[in-house]
């Protein structure tokens, strides 16, 4: 009850951050897709294309953290229901085989070695199977955390929450960024309507983890002596800084304000956006470091509470 | 087997007695081999209680209260935290994988990491000991008897009697984890 160590440490948070990420380009994939596939081709294939990548090198990372990594396996030999990690290895797992295929449908015709028959449809299968997969993946690193009652900071079912849109505003945010960069910007295309589709998706999903963080304040203060005492990691205790600074103002307040002004001609008449590649890397790489930023508070901060009489 | 006749182990322990001496610290690690830098059980000081000049300090010593409703083993991804039918709730080396995340779990701090065989442990109940007829290790080296073992299920234990006549609390109640060690104050 005394003594507080950190067990998890920079290893969990870069994995939390990771699946999150992969999650959000997943989900903003297969959303793009369903809006209009032509309209939105590059976003489409970009999100298909990466989703695969961060999952699967947070599950190395996470691997390398376990006490015991050639072991892993028996995380699969049973399914536990009232473990969010039992649950949570299975999507995962079925996560990475299910966007693995969908960015393989998407490879250029010279990389592929195997032909996937009826392409079109495994590749509108994959959309349609791993959305609630991806999604599932993103509230899970949530509950992940949230369902431990024996860490006051955690337990709130806003976790949750927070953590899935976070992970989808990151993956738009690594979509974003790959917009702006350009590797292979066909002429037009990304700088009218599907940066306006990222910016958009983008400022409601900040918007709402603004209205998340919120009452997970306003809550902690109105609740039981525990939650109330572990709120203090980021109200005046040793995380305060990162969170309010990092997380709140450079990760969600300054890139908002930057996406929306990006956003202003639109919104006065029928104008297009402000392209502007500066503004377009300086928010979506905030947007990333402070949903790493978010990770690490949370982690860490969680740890450092416990129950009270 | 009715379950009236089903063991439940439990630590029964008179606070007024522990003179913070740590000998069940040391016994343990002994009896149990643990890693220099853990330990399985704790004496936690409370206090100092009172107003000057009445002032005094008391001691609680504690360790993992193999609860009856566990969070370490609900939030086990792999099996390898279990309860057994008497109550004791043990890792098996075998299916653990080091995840640490019961370690998250226990609202009271009972479980290290053992770095070197890379899985976690924690209190057995001494169940070697037991299951051989003896007392739990830390049990037989307190020398003022402030900790007392056995079987709350049956009436005629020193558990039980204890329990019977004295007002008795347990630790952390709101966690709900049905913790099986009683405190009398
Ligand atoms: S005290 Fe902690 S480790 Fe022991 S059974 Fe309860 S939750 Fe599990
Ligand atoms: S560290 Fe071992 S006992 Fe603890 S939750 Fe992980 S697998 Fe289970």
């Amino acid at each position: 009850m005394e003594n507080h160590v950190i067990e998890w440490g920079q290893l969990v948070v870069f994995y939390l951050f990771l699946a999150g990420m992969s999650a959000g380009t997943f989900v903003t994939s297969v959303f793009a897709a369903y809006a209009d596939p032509e309209r939105y081709k590059n976003i489409v294939r970009m999100g298909s294309f990466i989703s695969p990548i961060p999952v699967s090198v947070g599950c190395a990372i996470l691997l390398l953290d376990l006490g015991r990594p050639f072991h892993f396996y028996n995380l699969y030999r049973t399914v536990q229901w009232t473990s969010p990690m039992s649950i949570g290895s299975w999507l995962l797992a079925i996560f990475i085989v299910i966007s693995s295929i969908r960015a393989y449908t998407f490879f250029p015709e010279q990389w592929k070695i195997v032909k996937l028959p009826f392409e079109a449809r495994i590749r509108g299968a994959t959309g349609l199977v791993g959305l609630p997969i991806a999604l599932g993946v993103g509230i899970y690193t949530g509950i992940l955390l949230g369902a431990i009652p024996a860490r006051p900071f955690w337990n709130t079912p806003l976790l949750a929450e927070l953590f899935l849109f976070s992970a989808l505003s990151t993956g738009v945010a690594t979509l974003l960024l790959i917009c702006s960069l350009n590797p292979m910007r066909s002429p037009e295309s990304t700088k009218s309507h599907e940066h306006k589709f990222l910016l958009s998706f983008d400022i409601v999903l900040i918007t709402i983890e603004i209205f998340i963080i919120i009452p997970i304040i306003l809550h902690s203060q109105l609740s039981a002596l525990s939650i109330r005492e572990s709120i203090f990691v980021i109200l005046g205790g040793p995380y305060t800084v990162v969170f309010w600074v990092g997380t709140v103002l450079c990760g969600l307040l300054v890139p908002l304000a930057i996406e929306l002004f990006e956003m202003s001609p639109n919104f006065m008449k029928k104008a297009q956006t402000h392209w502007n590649p500066v503004l377009g890397v300086t928010s979506s790489v905030l947007i990333i470091i402070g949903g790493f930023l978010l990770r690490y508070v949370v982690t860490y901060g969680g740890q450092l509470s416990g129950m009270i009489e | 087997m009715s379950t009236k006749n089903k063991k439940r182990y439990a630590f029964v322990i008179e606070i007024s007695k522990c003179i913070d001496c740590k000998a069940c610290m040391v016994g343990c690690m002994a009896e149990n081999n643990v890693p220099v830098a853990h330990s399985r059980n704790w004496v936690h000081q409370k206090g100092p209680n009172g107003v000057y000049p009445d002032l005094g300090m008391s001691f609680e010593p504690g360790n993992c209260m193999h609860c009856d409703n566990p969070p370490c083993e609900r939030v086990c991804p792999t099996r390898a935290t279990y309860k057994r039918e008497d109550g004791i709730v043990l890792v098996d080396k075998d299916r653990c994988i080091g995840c640490k995340y019961c370690m998250m779990a226990c609202p009271y701090n009972a479980r290290y990491f053992d770095e070197e065989k890379g899985v976690v442990d924690k209190c057995t109940f001494c169940v070697h000991r037991i299951e051989a007829g003896l007392d739990t290790s830390c049990v037989h080296t307190c020398m003022t008897g402030a900790r007392t073992f056995g079987d709350i299920n049956d009436p005629n234990s020193d558990v039980s009697k204890l329990l019977a006549m004295n007002e008795h609390h347990v630790k952390l109640s709101s966690a709900g984890s049905g913790p099986a060690i009683f405190y009398i104050y």
